[in-house]
């Protein structure tokens, strides 16, 4: 699976860190290969991990939720991120939210089952004067009106056929 | 070791303290109590609270007490207005996130958020309340987690971890971090094994006991120390009591480990196979009695048996007090006029008692905490806190290691230590003295040892003879080890300050386990360490020590040989057996028996007459423990039981024989026993040569599954019994 050979991966610096130390570096380098493979961590794939690395589930996990990347749940093909910013907000981000959640039947920060759209919600995004404005993995969509919604919704089912 | 003292000054008072300690535990010590909420004593501090600052001077800012050490010449401020209002901000941060239920929260009292916010007189937060409405988890029925209390200390996460069970951890970062387990599950989804370590160290009311609420304010509950006695490991335990009996059982420090069936285990005090009054058998059947009855009926019977005393025998569960050994042995020897008189000690350990004798003439104490330890050898030492052996010696053993001691595994047995071992010497069976010779033939051979090591010792000069003459390649041949591997750990040993040796009933099962353990004692005495036997019952060394053993009399005296041992009498064939607690047997030893017990057990139920009997926590005397320790017990009244203990029917029944005036209460017998010098308390060791020889036999009694072996029917009939199961299945 993942190549876990962190003396040979960090070269001389090793030598300096602690027994933790190794392990988190190993540990992240780690998560980071099975998300790139997985879309999350598997509980399963993580369990495999702590066993081979000696480290406990508790540190496996703690490791992980340190950082706000790693997901622990299947992810959507499209993540969309209504912005919540003061900006956003106060143009009706909670609408847009409102009208996804309704659509999808998921709430923020939730999965569909057919793994198609994850939804979230972000602080500001830096184009406020977009606002309210959301994201479609990269790609920034400014001035959301209904007819903007309809287009998200539209842009997340297209892909699954 | 003799600790360097150093001078220094906390606030404006100059004290004397021991070099490089701990700053908040140094000034406990000479009664500065600096507030802190995340300090764990004897362990490195983590700075994370900010609580414990102190102004130091030389030093711009206030820093945290936790992490510093005591140094020559310092000089702290604990108390200044600007501390206080440091701290202040602190509590009040804390309490912006904290529910302010004081007035119903068990913890009230104990709390420790609390005492500080009434120190500094913070009454509410100035900062805006934040809730965070986390989940609860309370279905396991020990412990209850309530996170919406937790201030984020991580204490109960550094006992969890350094004891190795790892469940709990902080997850998250930030505002929402929390401490919880993998997943947020319950903690009877993972693998904790409810050692309670988290519950004593939480400092708030995050973490509780299953149906500890309303069950009395702390400041209303009755406290008393005692010991338990339900394992080798003899923990100490403060027992809490309400207006309606125990209510909680905890361990005296927030860093010393008490396991499950200690801590919640006393349910068992009142359950229904707890044996309420005397009975008789009649007609085949047991019957309630009188006491007066039974004891009629019991020393009729052993009147007659007087006549025949090699036919009568007494046999205790080795977690009786000293009182009621001395005066069971006293029974036995003096009022019958038999040797028959033993403990369950013997069935796992037939070699500590022969070796020490001849070694020492007794069991010395052992001069230092297992946690003072930088290198620990295992020899057939088989504790775990999972399947429940020992479970103390278990967390003792890896807490020692987290904290940065090296360990020596020699063992012929996969160890449960492999993955936190230095060294890992797997052994050929039965070869504990070929590998103990090889060290000592590889430190003395190659000078790896200072001469003003080894301890004071007669006859010493003739083991390092022997060790120099031996061929260590040959030995760690036949031990089955590389000389490589030998020569490592002969290092590791070498460079210790102060190395310990734990032995248990992978050695002293062994026909020639005696051999094995005064080869341990020579590698210690050579290397300036010490040997801790790692016994299985409670009270193994202090039923010795009384007497109660077919090798000694009271004081260590050698007992004439001849007595039957334990094992022996269990085959069957005596006329009469007095049988105290848990005595593992199958079927009827002996024509007429006399069991004392507090629960029904085998031994009981074909019984002629069942006595009852004090169950762990009732118990009154002391026990010397496996460090060769007394420790007290004081009883808690927690049963209706009509008990009497051990030692006042052997006096009782005494007396009834014809063996003189009985001893009227437990100072009589505290005072009888007194007489006996203990030889120990200059320990000389006359060292004898070892000549390897290869061990065979394993004890009958091992550490996997001694716990039930020697106490099923009291943690039978506790809840913890399908903690037990469960440890079976793992
Ligand atoms: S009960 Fe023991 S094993 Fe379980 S979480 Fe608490 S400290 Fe860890
Ligand atoms: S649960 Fe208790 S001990 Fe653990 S971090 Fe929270 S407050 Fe501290
Ligand atoms: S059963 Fe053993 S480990 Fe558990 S509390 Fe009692 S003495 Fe300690
Ligand atoms: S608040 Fe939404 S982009 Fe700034
Ligand atoms: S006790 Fe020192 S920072 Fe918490």
């Amino acid at each position: 699976m993942v190549s876990m050979d962190i003396d040979k991966e960090m070269g001389a610096v090793a030598g300096v860190l602690s027994r933790e130390q190794k392990q988190k570096g190993m540990l992240i380098h780690a998560f980071q290969e099975i998300q790139k493979e997985c879309n999350y961590l598997p509980e399963e794939t993580l369990e495999t991990l702590g066993r081979e690395l000696d480290v406990p589930m508790s540190v496996v996990y703690s490791t992980a939720s340190f950082y706000k990347h790693f997901y622990f749940k299947p992810r959507g093909k499209k993540i969309v991120k209504v912005c919540t910013g003061t900006a956003c907000h106060v143009r009706g981000a909670s609408e847009v939210l409102k009208a996804l959640e309704g659509e999808f039947g998921v709430k923020e920060g939730e999965t569909t089952p057919d793994l198609s759209m994850t939804l979230e919600t972000v602080g500001c995004v830096g184009c406020c004067g977009l606002a309210p404005v959301a994201t479609i993995n990269e790609d920034v969509i400014g001035e959301i009106d209904m007819k903007r919604v309809a287009e998200i919704i539209k842009s997340v089912k297209e892909d699954l056929s | 070791m003799a600790d360097k003292i150093i001078t220094m000054e906390i606030d404006g008072h100059s004290v004397q303290l021991p070099d490089g300690m701990n700053l908040v535990d140094a000034a406990r010590m000479v009664g500065v109590d600096i507030p802190n909420l995340c300090h764990l004593e004897h362990m490195r501090g983590v700075g994370a609270c900010r609580m414990c600052m102190v102004e130091v001077e030389g030093s711009r800012g206030p820093n945290t007490a936790c992490t510093m050490k005591t140094k020559e010449g310092l000089k702290i401020k604990t108390d200044s207005a600007q501390i206080k209002d440091l701290r202040k901000m602190v509590i009040d941060l804390i309490l912006s996130m904290h529910p302010l239920d004081c007035m119903t929260c068990p913890k009230a009292g104990v709390c420790w958020l609390q005492d500080l916010a009434y120190r500094l007189d913070v009454r509410e937060s100035n900062y805006t309340r934040k809730s965070f409405n986390h989940a609860i988890d309370d279905a396991n029925g020990f412990i209850e987690r309530d996170p919406n209390y937790c201030i984020l200390c991580g204490k109960c996460v550094r006992v969890c971890t350094a004891q190795n069970t790892n469940i709990l951890e902080f997850m998250g970062r930030g505002v929402g971090a929390k401490v919880t387990t993998a997943q947020d599950k319950p903690l009877h989804e993972t693998d904790c094994t409810f050692c309670g370590s988290c519950l004593d160290a939480c400092p708030v009311n995050a973490i509780l006991e299953s149906g500890r609420r309303a069950k009395g304010r702390e400041w209303q509950l009755e406290k008393a120390d005692t010991t338990c006695t339900l394992c080798g490991s003899a923990c100490s335990l403060v027992v809490s009591e309400g207006v309606d009996g125990i209510v909680k059982v905890t361990s005296p420090k927030p860093n010393a480990f008490i396991c499950a069936v200690g801590r919640f285990g006393f349910d068992a005090l009142n359950a229904d196979t707890r044996v309420m009054n005397p009975k008789i058998r009649k007609n085949g059947a047991l019957e309630d009695a009188s006491w007066e009855d039974a004891l009629d009926a019991v020393s009729a019977k052993l009147k007659a048996a007087k006549a025949n005393p090699a036919k009568v025998g007494i046999i205790a569960n080795a977690s009786v007090t000293n009182e009621d050994a001395y005066m069971l042995q006293k029974l036995g020897r003096a009022a019958v006029g038999t040797n028959n008189v033993d403990s369950t000690a013997s069935l796992s350990d037939t070699a500590t008692i022969p070796a020490y004798l001849k070694a020492f003439g007794g069991i010395p104490e052992v001069e230092n905490c297992l946690c003072d330890a930088d290198l620990i050898v295992t020899m057939g030492v088989n504790a775990s806190q999972w399947s429940r052996a020992l479970p103390a010696h278990d967390a003792k053993i890896r807490k020692t290691v987290s904290g940065g001691a090296k360990l020596i595994v020699l063992d012929p047995a996969d160890s449960a230590y492999a993955g936190i071992a230095a060294k890992n010497l797997k052994l050929a069976e039965g070869t504990d003295t070929y590998a103990l010779a090889a060290i000592m033939a590889v430190l003395v051979k190659e000078n790896m040892i200072p001469a003003e090591r080894a301890r004071r010792t007669d006859g010493f000069d003739a083991v390092k003879a022997a060790a120099s003459a031996d061929d260590a390649a040959k030995l760690a041949e036949a031990a089955g080890l590389s000389l490589d591997d030998v020569k490592e750990a002969a290092d590791l040993i070498a460079k210790a300050k102060l190395p310990m040796i734990l032995y248990s009933t992978g050695v002293t099962g062994k026909d020639n386990g005696a051999d094995a353990v005064l080869s341990a004692l020579n590698l210690a005495a050579l290397t300036g360490g010490q040997v801790i036997p790692v016994l299985l019952d409670a009270n193994a060394v202090g039923a010795a020590m009384m007497g109660l053993s077919t090798a000694t009399l009271p004081g260590f005296a050698a007992a004439p040989a001849g007595g039957m041992s334990a094992a022996e009498m269990l085959k069957g064939g005596l006329d009469f057996l007095y049988a105290v607690g848990d005595v593992p047997v199958s079927g009827k030893p002996a024509s007429f028996v006399v069991a004392q017990v507090s629960h029904m057990n085998d031994m009981a139920s074909s019984a002629d007459v069942v006595l009852p009997g004090p169950a762990f926590i009732e118990q009154d005397g002391s026990i010397i423990n496996y460090y060769g320790a007394e420790r007290t017990l004081w009883s808690t009244i927690a049963s209706e039981a009509e008990y009497f203990s051990p030692w006042e029917v052997a006096a009782e029944l005494s007396e009834r024989i014809g063996g003189g005036e009985r001893a009227e209460d437990i100072e009589d017998v505290m005072a009888e026993i007194e007489q006996f010098a203990m030889p120990c308390d200059e320990p000389v060791l006359n060292a004898a040569v070892i000549k390897p020889s290869k061990g065979a036999g394993s004890a009958s009694i091992k550490s996997a599954g001694s716990m039930m072996a020697l106490n099923g029917s009291i943690i039978g009939a506790s809840r913890v019994a399908k903690l037990m199961r469960e440890a079976v299945k793992a």
